[in-house]
């Protein structure tokens, strides 16, 4: 698929596209944890494969090229936004407060496991979150996964080893009642 | 529950978590403003790549017969330059100084004897 693109076929352009969006934006949507955000990192995302498909090399594996390059917007984004967070503290003028409205995504994801699943994996360290996407839920193997994260194998396994025993800790913490509280209840 | 069974499990269940889905009206103008993107990027690119026709007028006629030009006046130089040398006068030095060298050794004998 990568040679009819460096070519500057429209229709290997729609077919990649076709194929890629759905997992970049689920990617993009539970790393950016906003549908908007999301929207615009996966945009930009695609606009830098219009521009730089004829240097594609031609042994490019084209998934894991677009994964990288939306992992990196993202990471961008986030500096970004980090940085206008700070100026806003500076103005004592932030949103942190307002209770966040929930997206299509939080209302579509009906049942109390998935809540708890998505509660645990938004939970996560980005750099674990990064990885558990690719790899539980992209499919990605570890040792490419690594590749996107550009993380040697053996570190991406152990961060990926952590993520899941993170995630099962954050599980078994959300059905467990809080101990105070049923120490209260008995009172 | 042993932990090699917690990992399958939450494994299981990740890969069955519902995929956010992009709206039909945004799929549709990401797809339309990046394929424009794309083709007017394939355009330039084939722009870049095509030789001009001052390029194209010079590897199709005009080197052919710059190279036939040189190549004949080269040939054309050589041939009167090898027709304008005297091959008799070029032969003959040599041949006089063959016998100019034997000359003032047979004298020196001479004179030693």
């Amino acid at each position: 698929m990568v040679e009819p693109l460096r070519r500057g076929d429209a229709t290997a352009f729609d077919e990649v596209y076709r194929r890629h969006t759905p997992g970049l934006f689920a990617f993009l949507v539970r790393l950016a944890g906003r549908a908007a955000i999301a929207e615009e990192l996966l945009q930009e995302t695609w606009l830098r494969l219009a521009t730089h498909a004829s240097t594609l090399a031609g042994d490019t594996n084209l998934r894991a090229w677009l994964f990288t390059v939306a992992r990196n917007l993202y990471r961008s984004h986030r500096r970004r936004s980090l940085l206008d967070i700070d100026r806003l503290r500076f103005w004592r003028w932030t949103s942190r407060d307002r209770p966040a409205a929930p997206s299509p995504h939080d209302l579509a994801v009906t049942s109390e496991t998935e809540r708890r699943l998505e509660a645990a994996l938004a939970s996560l360290p980005l750099a674990q979150r990064e990885i558990v996407l690719l790899v539980a839920v992209e499919g990605f193997s570890p040792s490419r996964a690594a590749a996107v994260l550009g993380l040697r194998p053996e570190a991406a396994r152990q961060r990926l080893r952590r993520a899941r025993a993170a995630i099962g800790e954050a599980l078994v913490e959300r059905v467990r009642p809080p101990v105070g509280a049923a120490q209260g209840e008995s009172s | 529950m042993s932990h090699g069974k917690d990992a399958d499990e939450i494994a299981a269940r990740l890969v069955a978590l519902p995929r956010p889905t992009l709206g039909a009206a945004a799929h549709a103008q990401i797809h339309a403003r990046s394929r424009d993107a794309f083709l007017a990027s394939a355009a330039a690119g084939r722009a870049r790549a095509a030789p001009s026709s001052w390029v194209r007028c010079w590897t199709r006629a005009l080197e052919p017969i710059a190279i036939a030009a040189i190549v004949v006046g080269y040939l054309v130089w050589t041939a009167s330059a090898l027709a304008a040398i005297d091959w008799g006068r070029l032969a003959l030095p040599s041949m006089h100084r063959v016998g100019s060298m034997a000359g003032p050794r047979a004298a020196d004998g001479e004179q030693n004897d």
